[in-house]
């Protein structure tokens, strides 16, 4: 117990950390997201916070545990009660939207339950189960670095590029927060690290939760959490030590605030956005490609909303610089990257048989019922339904295009790596895909919703009317509140 | 009349939530699931209490002679530095590139900051390292077979071991040895 009481300070030191920071930038004062889906994301920041801080303190040779971290969440949390002092004149204006109290309490107090359960249950198969293979030797081997030596050393580092399984080239978001557990622990103890995943999990259901609220009535809402949340390769590889549902959770809160952008065009939104697609490179290298797409779609944006330079000098530095020290640490100390080196463009019958083996893949596990992969399904469904609905919402455009690159961008890769296609599809498929599931899902309810709302008058449909209210009322609040 | 069949189809709805959740709960409680998963992961917080609160590496070990043996050898290192040569059977010859038997990453991992270097069979008595899919020239130098300050050997053990070598742990698949001091 002590171990796991121990675990939990830690975990929520990140969560502090992460809210100070973002309080520091004013990027807490939003209508969205509600508050139980906020600790998520600052937690998801403080992880990203704590990369960060190894990444800079590497070229210096720095040691980062264990007084770098408190230092740095000191400052943050100071910068923050200043911050949060200077905007105290502007705070009541933000009581005024406040969501309306649900009506049917019992069926939301129900679903919660259930969703609590379920992510209890992932939390205890996680806790009880061994780590996988990769989350091992990809993740759990460069904490084990990183608690032992105290720093990261670029000769130690870079040394571990001889075992090629360590693809040296992920970012080390997840192996920060491992390490630092392991420190407060003062042992390596998997069981605990595994424990992460989880907590994103739980953020990508009070995200997406938080999300629908606003699109749906709020059984339904947490209807569609309770499905995606326990979905098998989404549950499996939230306790399995890997950094895919962490990304997950990333691609899904920056893509909903990208969304939210689109549809209201406040700024904090925008910039908000545009730090969860650039931490979400701090998590993992599939990150930095979709990092890629949301800076495109952010500065469509801007343009379309006729944004001022100070807020996209803002959504630009959030973006590069969340990336940027990884980045450059990468390319100084020369880390090899296991993925793209090889890579090479194939003649057109051997393209043809990858895009075949592919293909194949992509369908099996789209319709492997017996394991609930026909979530994809119900994502198919709501493409089509956004696809074919009149006057359909031009914000959910922005997610079907994420989804769209990134399926194109690992499936470039899947032509071009030197690997043998059925292998490296059985290897890395299933992660890549649930990387996009939750943020498939909120595309495709979403889509749903709007669909059924835009029916002829007297029709009910998913849309709760008494949350329509509101929702009228928040443009006054939420203009006053951009920065 | 409307009024009174919205009431009862609201009445319905909520009957089939409780029902179905009733019914889950009982399931659950009957057969595993929810009560289980407290269960196991009650036992696991209790058993956190009372062992390996010094151990350098919590998780379950894995079953099996080599992976004894590994746990052996992790505890005699304990953290400290060292070069060790994990001979390995044929079988355990990655088949396409990247591939990772678990045990070699299990003891490249387990064995940290212990310097661990794989050998595979390529004659009858012989063995060459084995790395990965370097391209040649990045291959690093490593001691030779018989230089390492531990040998880990998988298949029966060698017939002559040099004499600067002492057998510390055996079991029915993998021999352990130790280089003595010079």
């Amino acid at each position: 117990m002590p171990g796991l009481l121990k675990a939990g300070l830690t975990l929520g030191f990140l969560w502090l950390l992460g809210a100070a920071v973002l309080e520091a930038l004013g990027l807490r004062q939003r209508r969205w997201p509600l508050w139980y889906a906020q600790p998520g994301i600052d937690f998801a920041i403080g992880a990203a916070t704590l990369a960060a801080i190894w990444v800079c303190a590497a070229p210096f040779g720095c040691q980062v545990l264990p007084w770098a971290p408190a230092i740095v969440a000191a400052a943050a949390a100071a910068a923050a009660l200043l911050q949060r002092r200077r905007r105290r004149s502007r705070h009541a204006q933000h009581q005024a939207g406040s969501p309306p109290r649900e009506q049917r309490r019992w069926v939301t107090a129900f679903f919660v339950f259930v969703l609590a359960a379920a992510v209890f249950g992932v939390g205890a198969q996680a806790y009880r189960s061994p780590m996988f293979g990769d989350g091992r030797y990809i993740w759990a081997f460069k904490a084990k670095v990183m608690f032992s030596d105290g720093r990261l050393d670029r000769g130690t580092f870079t040394d571990l590029a001889r075992y090629r399984h360590t693809a040296l080239d992920h970012p080390l978001a997840l192996p920060a927060t491992e390490a630092l557990l392991y420190y407060v622990l003062g042992y390596i103890d998997e069981r605990v690290a595994k424990l992460i995943g989880v907590i994103y999990l739980a953020g990508i259901g009070a995200v997406l939760a938080s999300y629908l609220r606003r699109r749906m009535a709020w059984p339904w809402a947490l209807a569609v959490s309770i499905v995606v949340c326990p979905v098998p390769m989404l549950a499996f590889y939230a306790g399995a030590g890997g950094a895919d549902v962490p990304l997950a959770f990333h691609f899904l809160a920056a893509g909903v605030l990208l969304a939210d952008y689109a549809e209201a065009g406040r700024a904090e939104d925008g910039i908000m956005s545009a730090l969860l697609f650039g931490t979400g490179g701090t998590v993992k290298s599939e990150g930095l490609t979709m990092a890629v797409a949301g800076a495109f779609a952010l500065a469509i944006l801007w343009r379309l909303r006729r944004g001022t330079a100070a807020q996209a000098l803002a959504g630009v530095g959030a973006l590069v610089l969340s990336v940027l020290p990884w980045v450059a640490l990468r390319a100084a100390w020369g880390v090899p990257s296991a993925m793209i080196e090889g890579m090479h463009v194939r003649g057109f019958w051997q393209l043809y048989v990858r895009m075949d083996a592919i293909g194949q893949a992509v369908w099996e596990r789209f319709t492997t019922w017996e394991s609930w992969e026909a979530a994809w399904l119900a994502v198919l469904a709501g493409l089509l339904v956004w696809a074919l609905a009149r006057g359909r919402p031009r914000r959910l455009g922005y997610l079907w295009a994420l989804l769209a690159w990134q399926l194109a961008v690992d499936v470039s890769v899947y032509l071009m790596n030197p690997y043998e296609i059925h292998w490296t599809l059985a290897a890395s498929l299933d992660r890549l895909l649930l990387q996009l599931m939750p943020l498939g899902m909120v595309a495709a309810a979403s889509a749903i919703a709007a669909a059924v709302a835009t029916r002829p008058p007297g029709a009910q449909g998913l849309r709760d009317v008494s949350f329509d209210k509101s929702e009228a009322r928040e443009p006054s609040v939420c203009r006053s509140s951009s920065t | 009349m409307g009024v009174l069949s919205v009431r009862f189809l609201h009445f319905a709805a909520r009957a089939v939530v409780i029902g179905l959740g009733a019914a889950w709960l009982v399931a659950s409680a009957a057969h595993g699931g929810l009560c289980s998963a407290m269960t196991e992961a009650w036992k696991g917080i209790a058993a956190d209490d009372r062992h390996r609160a010094r151990a350098r590496d919590a998780r379950r070990p894995r079953r099996g002679p080599y992976f004894q043996v590994l746990e052996r050898l992790e505890e005699e290192l304990d953290g400290r530095e060292a070069t060790v040569a994990v001979v390995l059977s044929g079988r355990d010859r990655p088949l396409y590139r990247r591939f990772s038997p678990k045990r070699t990453y299990e003891a490249i991992y387990r064995l940290y900051p212990a310097k661990v270097d794989l050998y595979l069979p390529v004659s009858e008595s012989g063995h060459e390292l084995f790395w990965f899919d370097c391209p040649a020239e990045d291959v690093p130098r490593v001691p030779d077979l018989w230089r390492h300050d531990y040998v880990l050997w998988v298949v029966r053990g060698p017939a002559d071991p040099p004499a600067t070598y002492r057998l510390i742990c055996q079991n029915e698949a993998v021999r352990l040895y130790r280089r003595l001091e010079e």
